[in-house]
């Protein structure tokens, strides 16, 4: 009986312990003064039971995690930035639902979060993610391990200040859409606006292959094009690649059809996926304590790979969907102004 | 057959629609494939238009971060570094086109279609019309090419004339170009002058200019 006690509550240090972010065995083992074969043994344990997991395996180390990390990607954020995030994003949610009488969508908690740590200007990681930015943890407040670690902080009358305020403005309405909405004009940030109005327009675009609907799409994907941000130039030429090939699919005169719309689609969703986790490791990396940004490279390096494996599924469908399509018979512009830009590229020429 | 090894020039001249007389005659040239064989250097394709393409899409980059922000520093991102003068004033030109013209956004989206089409109508008509890709970038005769460099003084001309010479020597052709100012017999006849090239390519290709073709 007192074995097995002892037993669980190891595990039990093991899991706060990691509630800190992942860990290696080597740290497991030095936090709470045991061996290296007793920690593995429990954590093959809480690996049975479904609590935590390997982040990270190599010939070295093996690095785990919760299963249950509300940190995304599982980065290794300190303690300190962790909590504060935590206890901001279910203030939040409590508070809104003191208030409205309803519940916060995630991406409304993480919107209205984000407005808080800006008001405050309080020193904590926000992440370009894919629907704009986000604090970086998700709060699932069902979930009472965790809820039950959460410890105020000591700016703790600042954050709440803030949050009254946060919620008392009116553009904030607690419906997903409209606050993705709000934080891109609010922020400026119009290359996701550009992004949303086209997955509003595959969304809403139920009669397929209609003519309205092509003109748009093309007109929408050219106001991405257009707001490209600086920033990610490093990923201009993959842009481009999609952006040009779907612009090609979608020049053929074909009617009102457009052929393979689902990968089109699909592969936006990944290329978005890929661009945005760039962005969001980009915004974490000053976040990460010294000790901690070898693992952090490991994780990022293990995530673009992924990304990028689904990324060249999709990317590659799509051009040779492009390729069997004969661009010559695809009219260039024949405006004056487009003559001369053609000019322009064959004068470019000389000396090549 | 007889074959002919292109110049870069040509596939691009075959890319426009503005009725110039190259692109008139690139697409007769073309269109008379039939008897003989189309050839380009793997330079050419590995290397000078892929990064000539790299080249017009930067361009098409600064010119939409300028046209959307008036306040971006045109040239200030990391990829125009690659960018030659001649680019620099090709997106100057295309901003000046488009701050002047009546319907902003009809310029915007013809610039960027003509941009892509572009990229893909050089990658179809690789895939499509080219018969052979010759001699690796790796395999150019160095002292052939630089003794090429010595006259011509552009090293990519230098390269792909070199490639010619040399697979030429594998097996006759014809180089065809529109460059009549660079690409001349007294060029070639220049390997002559130099005893070890002479031995090694006593034979130099004909050069014709696209300009003087007629089927």
């Amino acid at each position: 009986m007192t074995v097995r006690k002892k037993s669980e509550q190891i595990k039990e240090q093991i899991l706060d312990f990691l509630f800190e972010g992942p860990k290696s065995i080597n740290e497991i083992k030095e936090k709470l003064g045991s061996n290296w074969p007793t920690i593995n043994s429990y954590l093959e344990k809480l690996k049975e039971d479904g609590k935590v997991n390997e982040i990270l395996i190599t010939d070295k180390m093996k690095v785990y995690r919760r299963t249950d990390d509300p940190v995304y990607y599982s980065l290794p954020f300190n303690k300190d930035i962790r909590m504060k995030t935590l206890y901001i994003l279910s203030e939040v949610e409590k508070r809104w639902k003191r208030e409205k009488g309803v519940e916060l969508s995630k991406t409304a908690l993480q919107k209205l979060a984000v407005d808080v740590i800006k008001t405050c200007k309080l020193d904590l990681p926000i992440l370009n993610f894919h629907y704009g930015m986000t604090t970086c943890a998700s709060l699932d407040s069902n979930n009472e391990n965790i809820m039950g670690l959460i410890e105020e902080p000591k700016e703790k009358k600042l954050i709440l200040d803030c949050i009254g305020e946060v919620i008392n403005d009116k553009n904030h309405t607690g419906i997903a859409y409209q606050e993705r909405e709000y934080q891109y004009s609010k922020y400026k940030m119009p290359f996701y606006s550009a992004k949303e109005k086209l997955t509003k327009l595959f969304i809403i675009h139920k009669n397929k292959n209609n003519k309205e609907f092509k003109e748009k799409l093309k007109r929408y994907l050219l106001n991405l094009s257009l707001n490209y941000p600086i920033k990610l130039e490093k990923f201009y030429d993959e842009f481009e690649k999609f952006a040009g090939n779907v612009q090609i699919i979608l020049s053929q005169d074909n009617g009102d059809d457009i052929e393979g719309l689902e990968i089109i689609k699909g592969t936006l969703t990944q290329l978005w996926d890929k661009i945005t986790t760039f962005t969001s490791f980009q915004d974490s990396e000053e976040f990460i304590d010294k000790d901690r940004k070898q693992l952090f490279e490991q994780i990022k390096e293990l995530n673009y790979n992924f990304k990028e494996l689904n990324y060249r599924a999709y990317i590659e469908e799509l051009e040779s969907l492009a390729q069997e399509i004969n661009p010559f018979e695809i009219n260039m512009p024949q405006d004056e102004t487009s003559n001369d830009i053609q000019k322009l590229i064959l004068e470019g020429l000389e000396n090549e | 057959m007889m074959r002919y090894f292109l110049d870069m020039n040509l596939p691009v001249y075959f890319c426009m629609q503005i009725g110039h007389p190259l692109e008139k005659k690139a697409r007769l040239f073309v269109e008379n494939k039939e008897d003989f064989l189309f050839l380009l250097c793997d330079y050419v394709v590995s290397r000078n238009l892929p990064r000539w393409l790299k080249r017009q899409r930067t361009v098409l980059f600064e010119f939409n971060q300028k046209i959307q922000n008036p306040d971006y520093d045109l040239f200030s991102s990391e990829q125009s570094k690659i960018l030659f003068p001649k680019d620099k004033i090709f997106a100057n030109r295309l901003i000046l086109s488009y701050n002047k013209s009546k319907n902003k956004e009809q310029v915007v989206e013809n610039i960027n279609q003509i941009f892509n089409l572009l990229q893909a109508r050089i990658s179809y008509f690789i895939k499509t019309y080219i018969d052979e890709v010759v001699i690796p970038e790796s395999k150019i005769d160095f002292k052939l090419k630089s003794c090429l460099f010595t006259w011509i003084n552009n090293d990519s001309d230098a390269r792909t004339i070199a490639s010619a010479i040399q697979e030429h020597k594998n097996k006759k052709l014809i180089i065809i170009t529109a460059d009549k100012k660079d690409w001349t017999k007294e060029l070639l006849e220049e390997v002559h002058n130099d005893i070890m090239l002479s031995k090694e390519y006593s034979s130099l290709p004909k050069i014709e200019y696209l300009q003087n073709y007629n089927p």
